[in-house]
């Protein structure tokens, strides 16, 4: 049986791509804003890990980037959800409901 | 972009990334290092930053091999699940880990072919050549490196050698008998000559195995 941190480990690595599409989905993100949020939510371990995903979601077109002044210091760059990354979302949403549902069920979390 | 905060233990972290990064190619290789400079700038802002809060923020950040380990997981280019699990960290630090296996499998394979000149020799040229290619030990490490496995080929040779000569010579002494016949006392120098050569070459062969051992464990350190 794996340890509650393995647990929380492989739950994370399912639901992290999604959390970060979602995230952006909501308003656009600079990447030390978007890795704060994350880590405050518990949804990551190590911050730097988030960095090489949101390249790989900049090269599957799930993302796009830009940069903007900052006020506090020199410019930003901006991540921003595209069509493909919000229909992604979309996916993911109807698929989680289905999912937790049954998990739920299976381990009696809600009433049968 | 504002320069990253001057701190040695950034400096630190900084150095051991890119080389981590390096087998990731250097435009990925690149782009993390942004990132994380950025990421960097973003929570020390300021000329001068204090240990404590460097110390907080890298801890946040990670292990440099876990966030290239991330990049690789990421793209499915590895998984953790992958043969080798135990060379896997030198796909995080120092060059491709076909360089390093095959810089070893080359000295060693030198090694056993020994007497076999025309194969051995261009084996451990080779291999002795891909090993110095193979970045990201400290001198020490590498060190260990050119004396267990590059010393290998040499000292293939001189068991070689060694096993073959007639260990003639002996501490036995011999005395003639009236009846013709010799007595002999005492032992007989290849006993002890063979039995040191063996020993010899066992702790040179354990020794080996503790270098690549060191090799593997210094590159999961990252």
């Amino acid at each position: 049986m794996a340890s509650a941190r393995d647990e929380m480990t492989q739950l994370r690595r399912g639901v992290l791509e999604p959390c970060v599409l979602a995230l952006l989905g909501r308003r656009e993100r600079y990447g030390y804003e978007l890795v704060g949020e994350l880590s405050e939510a518990g949804l990551v371990a190590s911050e730097g890990t988030v960095y090489p995903l949101l390249s790989r979601l900049r090269r599957d077109e799930l993302v796009t980037t830009f940069w903007r002044e900052s006020e506090s210091g020199p410019p930003r760059r901006y991540y921003a959800l595209t069509d493909r990354g919000r229909a992604a979302v979309e996916r993911f949403r109807t698929s989680w409901v289905q999912f937790t549902a049954s998990v739920e069920d299976i381990l009696q979390i809600r009433g049968t | 972009m504002q320069a990253v905060p001057r701190h040695p233990l950034i400096d630190d972290y900084l150095d051991r990334l890119a080389a981590a990064a390096q087998p990731l190619g250097p435009r990925r290789a690149g782009e993390l290092m942004d990132d994380i400079r950025e990421h960097l700038t973003e929570a020390l802002p300021g000329p001068d930053v204090d240990g404590a809060d460097v110390r907080r923020v890298l801890d946040r950040l990670g292990e440099p091999h876990d966030v290239v380990a991330a990049a690789w997981d990421d793209d499915g280019m590895t998984a953790r699940e992958t043969v080798l699990p135990a060379l896997r960290p030198d796909l995080s630090r120092g060059g491709e880990p076909w360089r390093f296996v095959t810089a070893v499998a080359l000295l060693v394979a030198a090694q056993l072919l020994a007497p076999l000149w025309l194969v051995s020799v261009p084996m451990w040229i080779a291999g002795l050549i891909l090993f110095a290619t193979v970045t990201g030990w400290t001198a020490r490490e590498r060190a260990l490196g050119w004396v267990f496995l590059g010393g290998g080929f040499p000292m293939g040779l001189l068991f070689t050698i060694a096993v073959a000569l007639p260990f003639a010579m002996t501490s036995q002494v011999c005395t003639a008998l009236p009846d013709g016949t010799q007595q002999c006392t005492g032992s007989t120098a290849s006993d002890w000559g063979a039995a040191a050569i063996l020993i010899v070459f066992a702790l040179f062969f354990v020794g080996q195995i503790v270098t690549v051992v060191a090799l593997v464990r210094a590159r999961r350190r990252g």
